[in-house]
């Protein structure tokens, strides 16, 4: 801001007015009426302000007139949906399965299998010895090491195809590689 | 309203000028409604706009106490 303008400081506080002022044309209006007291260079100054107001107005008015037409319109499409709701999307009546709607009762029979293929565990092993321990592991501890060694998914993924954690994943595979050691062994 | 009526430099520039707002605030609504809404929002812009009064400027002499 030009230092010649003498304004006084709570002026400069008035955002409208510095905001005027910081244009370039209205400055100089201003400074000309400003060494020029005249009724035609004070109307100027006038003018001017005035239409800068009504632009800023307009702005304002206009800014949040859009943002609360955007709020308004999911609101409504919001009521909308809720009243007629698609059948898929209606929430299941029994009151267990809070939260669930009917398409989470769909199954996807086109979603690639994490159990595809048609290797097994034995059918890897030539170990005979190994093959006789590996069937006297628990079905659990079987499909565990299967799915870690032969489909090589992580222990997060096993944990999530069994609804568990993947420490109690990783516990299970401990355990039956130790059942396997005690078992190859023993035998021995 | 006329095709003339609506299509002035002023409206033009009104359009112009919150495209992006406009744009911005589309961004919370469903991609499959934003068409639709951003069409009601420039509609009632041009509308507002050839309507509306705000109150008078206050008088800049006023302000300044010079």
């Amino acid at each position: 801001m030009d230092k010649k303008l003498p304004l006084k400081s709570t002026e400069f506080k008035n955002p409208l007015i510095k905001g005027f002022l910081e244009n370039e044309m209205n400055r100089e209006l201003y400074k000309k009426a400003i060494y020029d007291f005249t009724e035609e260079n004070k109307r100027l100054v006038e003018d001017a302000f005035a239409e800068y107001y009504e632009r800023v107005r307009r702005t304002a008015y206009f800014s949040s007139m859009i943002k609360f037409m955007g709020i308004d319109f999911d609101k409504k499409l919001r009521k909308l949906n809720n009243r007629f709701m698609l059948t898929l999307d209606q929430p299941l009546k029994t009151e267990t399965n809070e939260g669930s709607t009917m398409k989470d009762m769909l199954i996807d029979s086109a979603a690639p299998s994490l159990y595809e293929g048609d290797d097994t565990l034995s059918s890897k092993i030539s170990d005979k010895k190994l093959c006789e321990a590996l069937e006297r592991l628990t079905p659990k501890q079987a499909i565990v090491l299967e799915m870690i060694y032969v489909k090589e998914l992580s222990n997060k993924e096993i944990a999530d195809i069994f609804q568990t954690s993947p420490q109690n994943i990783s516990n299970t595979h401990k355990k039956a590689l130790k059942k396997l050691k005690t078992l190859m062994e023993g035998d021995l | 309203m006329t095709k003339e009526d609506c299509c002035t430099k002023e409206i033009k520039e009104i359009l112009v000028l919150f495209e992006p707002k406009i744009r911005k605030t589309l961004l919370q609504t469903a991609v499959q409604d934003r068409e639709d809404l951003a069409q009601e929002m420039r509609l009632k812009l041009i509308e507002k706009y050839r309507n509306i009064q705000f109150n008078k400027a206050p008088k800049f002499w006023d302000l300044v106490n010079f």
